[in-house]
């Protein structure tokens, strides 16, 4: 286990807009990530009186960054992949505690 | 003068008083060991305490190979975790990281579990070393804190509590 402080970058974004998401992270410095594909519920509703369409299907790009660079790699998705774009992404990070398999090279494989 | 005479007095009283109080405070912590003895054995079975846990809870996400989802999810249950939820993804590594890695292609696994606080240093350490041991089975894994659960019975069961049921 690695003793550097990490957080977990989780950006919500339309189904395919993954890519931007993933390029904007790289540019500052984040290394890789994971999707899952989902489905968003929006209240009908509110989509109404708001005039917006949801589209349901979903991306959910998962990132662990270090905290020091956190902030900005937060920064280049808003901007590239944020509500006023056609990502129309959500992004947020969560404190990570402790992690395992991160920042260290592999020892000699198994059987 | 007579001020000066008091004054010696006093001086001279003082070490008189000193060994009396460097005598005094060796019984004490006799008395002290003896109380603390005492409240020891009353400490574990205090009935209050089989229904209270102040383990926080954390999710685990563990990332690895969509072929190795099963194996992992077993491991994260035998660990101790009572919720797992497995969802199917994929990495976003370019082809260049892949064969650094050793990888072979992008299909992954996140599987969520929570675990409690206590035990979280144990499974990621285990969890670090299958990761660099078995073959095609690197992964990551970490936790974030839970917040807040509503419910007891959901809390017990998250916990793995088993005091509480007999």
């Amino acid at each position: 286990m690695s003793d550097v402080k990490y957080e977990m970058v989780c950006c919500i974004v339309n189904a395919g807009f993954s890519d931007l998401v993933m390029e904007a992270a790289r540019a500052e410095g984040a290394s890789g990530g994971t999707v899952l594909h989902a489905r968003g519920t929006a209240n009908k509703e509110a989509e109404a009186i708001f005039q917006i369409t949801i589209q349901p299907d979903k991306d959910i790009v998962m990132l662990i960054v270090p905290v020091k660079i956190k902030d900005n790699v937060l920064h280049a998705i808003y901007q590239h992949a944020g509500l006023d774009t056609n990502g129309q992404g959500i992004a947020f990070s969560l404190p990570v505690s402790k992690t395992a398999g991160i920042g260290r090279k592999p020892k000699e494989k198994k059987d | 003068m007579d001020t000066e005479k008091t004054g010696n007095k006093k001086e001279k009283a003082k070490p008189t008083i000193k060994p009396k109080s460097k005598q005094k405070p060796e019984p004490k912590p006799k008395f002290k060991e003896k109380a603390a003895q005492d409240k020891k054995p009353n400490a574990t079975p205090k009935p209050k305490d089989k229904n209270v846990s102040t383990n926080r809870l954390m999710l685990l996400v563990t990332i690895v190979n969509r072929r190795k989802a099963e194996y992992y999810a077993d491991l994260i249950q035998d660990m101790g975790a009572n919720l797992s939820f497995v969802a199917m993804g994929e990495g976003t590594a370019n082809a260049k990281m892949l064969d650094m890695l050793g990888l072979t292609d992008n299909l992954r696994v996140a599987i969520f579990s929570v675990v409690k606080e206590s035990a979280q240093t144990k499974i990621l350490r285990t969890l670090d070393d299958k990761f660099t041991s078995i073959r095609d089975g690197k992964g990551i894994a970490f936790t974030v804190p839970f917040s807040s659960v509503i419910g007891a019975s959901v809390f017990n069961f998250l916990s793995d509590n088993r005091m509480t049921f007999k």
